[in-house]
């Protein structure tokens, strides 16, 4: 017996896809990946139509999507990021049902207690073997964690597992297995590698970036949270990244060693991990191939569902262990509240993905951006669409000073007796505008096309369609 | 930019025209987020090369 | 003076507009190499509007004029000294003629009374005359040696070892130690080698430089780091100060303390050390 199916349309018929059902994705090949287009492509060809599609995120590879959207076959979408085409697609309305915007924890929350219900999961699988043991760390289109995908495959109806590498029985270690999966279907390639993942990750060669990411290692050094079993998670890349190699210079200098790093894992945390700096690594996502090398050999690179990662419902989570985390942001305003879904005109162009996960879970948790964004001041007096709330949000760190959430008070007394350039968050507001001008107000109309889902499932904001110019 | 700035940009371009006596010419603007001061000085370059014939 | 001057492409906006960020004592503005031949005039109009509006907190602004045989200099010189520059640096500096000349010029400038000088001298012949240039005006606050353009006029390979430019590097020290100048270190031009980069500084320090230039924002605090003196020197320093002063004002010819009788040259090590940390002294020594 085998679970193996000719085709994709073979196994979308045996699981009886039909009109106005929704199907799910993981996003774990990026931008590089095919499975989805895949999948959209047939379900078009089939006749059927009125589909949901919950997928972890959308990256530009997606823009195919919008001439489902445009024929009626994909009538609403669920994510926790989305950029590209598609992004550019709902921000101009294109889109009749507002899309829910939601965090990796909030998604697998809602995937987990039922109210995302998922008809049939797509589960692009690197490695499976043919009764649908699969896991992310072989294969030319390898990925490494598929901690994403671990919920739709717990808890869709059905759940179909699509891989170009197919194994002999018992495929092993499964981050999925076989118990969750309905069918398997085998096509040429799921991904481009080039897309999936980077060769290896750089830090930013931008020397206003390793201001910033020197102010911010400061920071956590002065907040006291730098001593043995530190535990932090900062972005795979610009002035996030950077802060993570001033911090790894300060502990190798102080001989600290960490308890762990998580995230999104590059070879950055790799390294930190086989130089004896960490402990462990968790891994809800591999950024590059030292990333999947890593998870495939070493068992103290630890992969971990999204759930696992950030549930807010679960009994706890990772994030909650969290000592530091070092986010970015495209707005943040007077209230410390962040936005990383829109620009200020409004145009879709990212999401929380763990980003309010990690804020509220963090004992410290640090907004690293440049004071100005191209000429856009960065501290708003209200964020186009708040994401992450003010009272998760302890510091924002930009190159031309530091301001501290109010309700930290000792915090800031610490930062400012390190000598720091402490600033009030209006004058760092005051300074942008200085240099900038103050932004023209965009306008928006009141035709709602996102719902901002926080990750307890509250909706704490709307998007709103930008008046057309 | 040109929804937050644009008004200014075009502004800064009429102003440094006037200022240089120039009329009845094209001014193309790629902005990429340019501060007032960037904008100025290379509006006022692109004139002067205009008047050396350039 | 400060410790470290850093390079920043004229032309380049992001760079003018963050120069103040970077931690450099003094930042560089570069018209000269950074900018393309094509690009002088939009290079030039951009630092001049950059410096009427930009503020540059915590750094002093300089600018590298085109060197006096090309068609430029003037209108670099004109241009920025009228829009607020600190200082300049003077490219391919070989006689004390050419600061004169400059001088003359920025003497005729209302708003460039205050404008300090750095010669860069990168050649042979400046080297040879670099008591003499750093002797020839009041404005002058250092000279900065340029050792890639001086390697090539000897005609030798420049090398991380450096050996081909000791002797100009101490006869740069002693020049201007003799004219009563600062004496500042050629950058070390390898951008990712931290490690050679403290040694060179390090060794520059031990020479007798005050300071050393830099051409990435990332060597500015090694720099800074390397320079900066000691918190027990800066506190010796101070009580030499101190001392000498109490004693000058009691109308003592000698000041002593500790037991030991302060000369000249202890005198002139405080008042370094005190430069060093960025502490003004008004005093000559008599």
């Amino acid at each position: 017996m085998n679970k193996i199916k000719a085709s994709l349309k073979s196994a979308i018929e045996a699981v009886g896809l039909e009109s106005g059902m929704t199907v799910s994705f993981h996003h774990h090949l990026r931008n590089g990946d095919f499975v989805m287009n895949m999948v959209m492509d047939e379900i078009a060809d089939m006749g059927i139509s009125d589909i949901r599609v919950a997928a972890s995120s959308f990256f530009p590879v997606h823009g195919r999507m919008v001439r489902h959207i445009k024929s009626g076959v994909v009538t609403a979408l669920d994510c926790n990021y989305m950029s590209g085409p598609l992004a550019e697609a709902v921000t101009s309305g294109m889109l009749e049902k507002p899309v829910m915007f939601r965090t990796h924890g909030g998604r697998s929350r809602a995937i987990l207690e039922g109210s995302l219900k998922i008809d049939v999961a797509f589960i692009a699988a690197p490695s499976s073997d043919s009764m649908g043991n699969l896991n992310g760390v072989r294969g030319p289109s390898s990925c490494g964690s598929l901690g994403y995908a671990m919920a739709d495959a717990r808890m869709a109806d059905t759940v179909v597992a699509i891989t170009d590498n197919l194994v002999v029985y018992p495929n092993g270690p499964s981050s999925i297995d076989e118990t969750s999966v309905d069918h398997v279907v085998v096509v040429d390639s799921i991904g481009d590698p080039a897309g999936i993942v980077s060769g290896t990750t750089r830090v930013t060669r931008d020397p206003v970036g390793h201001v910033i990411a020197r102010h911010a290692a400061d920071v956590i050094e002065a907040s006291g949270l730098l001593k043995d079993g530190i535990s932090f998670q900062t972005g795979a890349g610009g002035a996030s990244l950077a802060t993570a190699h001033y911090l790894r210079d300060k502990m190798v200098s102080q001989g600290i060693k960490g308890s762990f790093g998580m995230g999104g894992i590059t070879g950055f945390f790799v390294d930190m991990l086989e130089d004896g700096l960490m402990e462990k690594l968790i891994d809800v996502q591999c950024f590059d191939l030292e990333a999947i090398r890593s998870i495939r050999q070493n068992p103290k690179h630890i992969e971990v569902s999204a759930s696992h990662y950030a549930n807010p419902s679960a009994k706890s989570c990772a994030v909650e262990s969290l000592d530091v985390v070092v986010l970015g942001a495209t707005e943040i305003d007077t209230d410390f509240n962040v936005n990383v879904l829109t620009d200020s005109s409004g145009n879709i162009m990212g999401g929380s993905g763990g980003h309010s996960d990690t804020a509220q879970g963090a004992k410290l948790t640090i907004i690293v951006a440049n004071l100005l964004r191209a000429r856009l001041p960065i501290v708003v007096d209200k964020v186009t669409s708040k994401v992450t709330p003010g009272e998760t949000v302890d510091v924002l760190v930009t190159e031309r000073g530091i301001a501290v959430n109010p309700i930290r008070i000792e915090l800031k007394e610490s930062l400012q007796k390190k000598g720091l350039p402490v600033k009030n968050i209006d004058e760092l507001k005051e300074i942008a505008e200085k240099m900038a001008g103050k932004p023209r107000k965009v306008e928006f109309t009141n035709r709602v096309i996102g719902m901002v889902e926080y990750r307890n499932g509250e909706i704490i904001d709307k998007l709103y369609q930008s008046v057309k110019e | 930019m040109e929804k937050q700035y644009g008004d200014k940009i075009v502004g800064i371009a009429h102003e440094i025209a006037t200022l240089k006596g120039i009329g009845n010419v094209r001014i193309l603007i790629q902005d990429r987020g340019a501060l007032d001061y960037a904008i100025r000085a290379r509006i006022e370059t692109a004139i002067e090369r205009f008047e050396r014939g350039i | 003076m400060g410790t470290n001057l850093l390079f920043v492409p004229g032309n380049n906006p992001a760079m003018v507009q963050n120069a103040g960020i970077l931690g450099a004592d003094i930042v560089i503005f570069d018209l000269e190499d950074a900018v393309a031949g094509d690009q002088k005039d939009a290079a030039r109009s951009l630092l001049k509007n950059a410096l009427e509006s930009m503020e540059y907190e915590g750094c002093e602004t300089s600018v590298r004029i085109n060197a006096m045989d090309t068609l430029h200099w003037e209108a670099d010189l004109r241009t920025v000294a009228a829009a607020g520059i600190d200082g300049l640096v003077i490219p391919k500096a070989e006689h004390s003629d050419d600061i004169n000349t400059i001088s003359g010029i920025l003497d005729s400038i209302p708003e460039a009374n205050e404008i300090f000088l750095i010669p860069l001298v990168e050649s042979a012949l400046g080297v040879e005359n670099v008591y003499q240039i750093a002797a020839s005006s009041k404005r002058i606050r250092g000279i900065f040696f340029g050792a890639e353009d001086y390697t090539a006029d000897i005609g030798t390979v420049r090398t991380k070892g450096s050996k081909e430019i000791l002797w100009a590097r101490g006869r740069i020290v002693n020049g201007a130690a003799a004219a009563g100048v600062e004496a500042i270190d050629t950058p070390f031009t390898d951008v990712e080698d931290i490690e050679g980069l403290k040694k060179d500084t390090l060794f520059a320090k031990a020479l007798g430089f005050d300071g050393k230039a830099s051409i990435s924002p990332r060597h500015c605090g090694f720099i800074r780091e390397i320079f900066y003196p000691e918190d027990e020197e800066i506190l010796y320093a101070s009580r030499v100060m101190d001392t000498v002063k109490e004693a000058e004002k009691a109308g003592k010819g000698v000041a002593s303390m500790d037991g030991k009788m302060i000369d000249k040259p202890i005198v002139l090590r405080a008042l370094k050390v005190l430069r060093a940390a960025g502490i003004k002294e008004d005093f000559k020594y008599e």
